[in-house]
This record gives C-alpha cells, structure tokens and sequence, in this order.
C-alpha cells in the first residue's frame, strides 16, 4: 500500500470533517478520491501531506509516517502534488517557476514539461498573478507531471480546464501511471474517472462508504427493475440486499449487491412478474452511495 | 521506417478509429469491452494472425484509459488464447485453426438471423419491438443459466 490511513479524524472545532477514514491506496494504480463537496476530501489530502493536523488516528504515505514532522518533508518531496487552491508564486512568470521547479527535481522530465507547455499553450512570459484559473491549474499541473514522482496527489485537476486540456491532463496521467507512479486523485468528474480509474473511493461525511476496483464495484452492483401483478410486496422481499428500494404503483426499482441469481428466484417467489438486472455505471453508484 | 513500425502504425489508427469504442458510461468494465471488441474484430478479420496489438503505452494513451486495464484486457485475451504475449515484443494474433469454421458459423446465423427479423416484420412487428424482444431474450438466458451450468 503507497497510502494507508488508521482511523484518520479531524474536527475543526465541533463539525467533524474526517471521521474514523481508513483508506488503503494501492500502489501502481489509479486510484479516485470521490465525494460531494464539504464531505471531507481535501482535508484527508492535506492531513496525508502534512499540511493539517489529524485530530486522532494516523497513517502512512510512501512508507513514512503522516504526524512525524520530519517524515511528512520526505512525504512532501516525493509526492508530486496538485493542491485544490493551485496555489504557486504569484511574482514569477510561468518561465521563471519553470526553471526554478525543474532545478529542484533531478528526475524532472524535460521532455514531458515541453509537450505539456505546448499542449496547454501557456504563455511562458506572462506572470502567475496574470493568469486565469484554469491557466493556473494547467501550471500546477506541468509541475507535478514533469517531476518523475513516483506518487502523484491531484486534488481536483481538471477543475477550470477546457475539454482539449482536459483530454491532455488525462493523457499525461494515463502515461505516469504506466511508468509506474501511483496516482490519487479526486474529482468531481465522473465519467473521466470512469475512463482512468482503477480504483475508486466513495467518501460521505467523512467515512468512505463505497471502496473498491472499479471492474469488480461494476460487476457486484445492479440495477435491478422487477414488475409485480399489484403492489411489491415490501415485507416479502429480502431489503437487506437492496440499496435505496423504490416502487411506483407495480414497479420495484432498486440498487442490488451480490449473488444475483439468489436475489432473482426470491424476488420471484414473492410473486414477481419479470425480474432484470441492468449494469450500473460510476454516476448511479455514486448517486445512490451518497444519497441522504 | 521498418515494416514493423508501419503495420503498428496501420493497426493503431484502424483499431483506434473503427474497431475500438469505449463507452466508459456502459457500466460493462472497460477491460470487458476490448476483449469482446478484440475478439470480434479477429472474427471478422479485421485483426488477423499475426498482427501486432498495440503497446500497453500506446492504446492506454489513444483511448486515455488506464494502463493496467490494457494489461488486464490483453492477459485474458491471452488466457481464451486470442492473442499471444511475446516477452518484451507485446501481443499478437494467434492463427486459430478453428477461425474458418467459426466464420461460416456467423455467417449462418446472421442468414437465421435476417430469416426471423424478415418473419417478424410480416407479422407486423416494428423494429423496436424486435429489437427489444432479442435484447430481453439475452438478458434472461445470458447470466443466469451461464452460472447455473457451473452448478454440480
């Protein structure tokens, strides 16, 4: 495991932001940070960084420790990071924070930072104040992506980016994880996700509720619509393999797990005219996981 | 250029543009896309023995999908013996003798096929209504009497 949390928690004052989260990022993988907004994703970011104090539990990164001041420097150092806020200098043109980023990483790939800087079309000259949002996330991105780290933390990338860009952005990570860097990103993004990620984090109020290869979530997850003579049945019907159950007048619609021929003879036998079992995509899973 | 870079380049455009379409959104696992994807372009000849299937690299890249869901695709096509995977060189057709028979098997069923669609329109059934037919046949026979075969 290049990440691995133990009961990580932070309150800010009383609202909990974090809450017992033990997460295990697999190493070589693409791995999704999902979650709606407020529900605790950023702040894991910077607890697994540093950058904020978890108020109880601990975890490791690249095999360093996260509360140890000392280690989380060397955390810091070899994680290529995108922070949510893509902070950078604001004084230094995009040259300028080019070659003093590169000076700083033997491993900076050249190469990549040229193909990068073209694809995004960045004006070198111009200086970071000056530039829009999603500029400053093409940057912040360049920087990360040409350092050759071999974990790569990015917190929303493809936030501000245009289409064209954005296609670009995931190419340059599909390309680092084939090096063999382990990537942890989140995003709001869910069908880019659904193309790149191998692994996926479903995060609510602070506890990931979903979590698992994506192949194997697909393939564990149905939605399965079954057609009574009159109403469903509710009380006959095994609801602890369901997930979010709804009828409308003679229809049962709901998120099924597992065995799917058991679930189909017992709805069946509770009179079921027809039963089928659709596969589910990442919107609908995450619809459903985070649902109140 | 060598001739084994101008085949490569040949496949990835015709693979990439006509034979490979990845619908993320389907909810069938990427990987489970390309093997069938691969595997019907081998039936209808459009890989044939012999070629070389694009680098893990290089499909990951035009398709922007994960590199471990080329590897995963590509080690079972592997496994049904579709492809073989050479060390370091990538992956290639196999020459599967049983490929003529299993074409002329197609090609019958597409006749049964053409017959009963033809038969239904008679009747006065609309294309949807066939179409909808043949996709819910699938969908009850497929799976669950796939998994019930494997029962002692």
């Amino acid at each position: 495991m290049i990440i691995e949390t133990r009961r990580l928690s932070k309150n800010y004052g009383p609202v909990t932001a974090v809450k017992d989260l033990c997460l295990r990022v697999p190493a070589g993988k693409i791995s999704a940070f999902l979650g709606p907004n407020g529900h605790g994703k950023s702040t894991t970011i910077k607890m697994l960084l540093g950058m904020v104090r978890p108020t109880d539990g601990s975890g490791d990164v690249l095999g360093y420790n996260i509360t140890n001041p000392k280690e989380s420097i060397e955390i810091r150092r070899r994680t290529a990071f995108v922070s949510e806020d893509k902070q950078l200098y604001g004084y230094m043109t995009v040259k300028q924070i080019l070659a003093f980023t590169r000076a700083l990483f033997p491993q900076w790939r050249a190469e990549r930072e040229r193909e990068l800087v073209t694809a995004f079309d960045l004006p070198l000259n111009r200086v970071v104040k000056g530039l829009s949002k999603g500029m400053r996330t093409k940057l912040a991105l360049i920087l990360a992506l040409a350092r050759g780290a071999d974990l790569l933390i990015l917190d929303e990338p493809s936030e501000g980016l245009d289409p064209v860009a954005t296609e670009s952005m995931l190419q340059a990570v599909v390309r680092a994880a084939e090096e063999g860097a382990t990537v942890f990103f989140s995003s709001h993004q869910l069908s880019e996700t659904e193309r790149i990620a191998d692994h996926v984090f479903i995060l609510k109020r602070g506890q990931v509720v979903v979590e698992g290869e994506l192949d194997e979530l697909r393939e564990r997850y149905r939605r399965m619509n079954a057609v009574f003579v009159g109403t469903p049945p509710l009380d006959r019907l095994p609801l602890a393999t369901f997930e979010n159950a709804e009828t409308d007048r003679h229809t049962l619609s709901a998120l099924t797990k597992g065995d799917v021929d058991a679930i189909a003879s017992e709805i069946r036998a509770a009179g079921a005219l027809s039963v089928e079992f659709h596969p589910v995509n990442l919107r609908e899973l995450f619809l459903q996981s985070v649902k109140e | 250029m060598t001739e084994n870079s101008v085949s490569l380049y040949h496949l990835i455009n015709t693979v990439k543009s006509h034979l490979l379409r990845i619908d993320p959104a389907s909810g069938v696992p990427i990987y489970q896309q390309l093997v069938d994807q691969i595997k019907h372009a081998v039936e209808i000849c459009g890989l044939i023995p012999g070629d070389q299937l694009p680098s893990v690299r290089v499909l990951a890249q035009e398709l922007i999908i994960s590199p471990n869901t080329v590897v995963k695709a590509y080690t079972e096509l592997a496994y049904e013996g579709v492809v073989e995977l050479r060390q370091g060189s990538g992956a290639f057709v196999v020459d599967q003798e049983l490929k003529p028979k299993s074409i002329d098997k197609l090609r019958e069923a597409k006749a049964e096929v053409h017959g009963l669609v033809e038969k239904f329109r008679r009747r006065g059934l609309n294309d949807g209504e066939i179409r909808r037919l043949f996709e819910a046949e699938l969908l009850a026979t497929e799976e669950v009497p796939a998994k019930a075969r494997q029962r002692p």
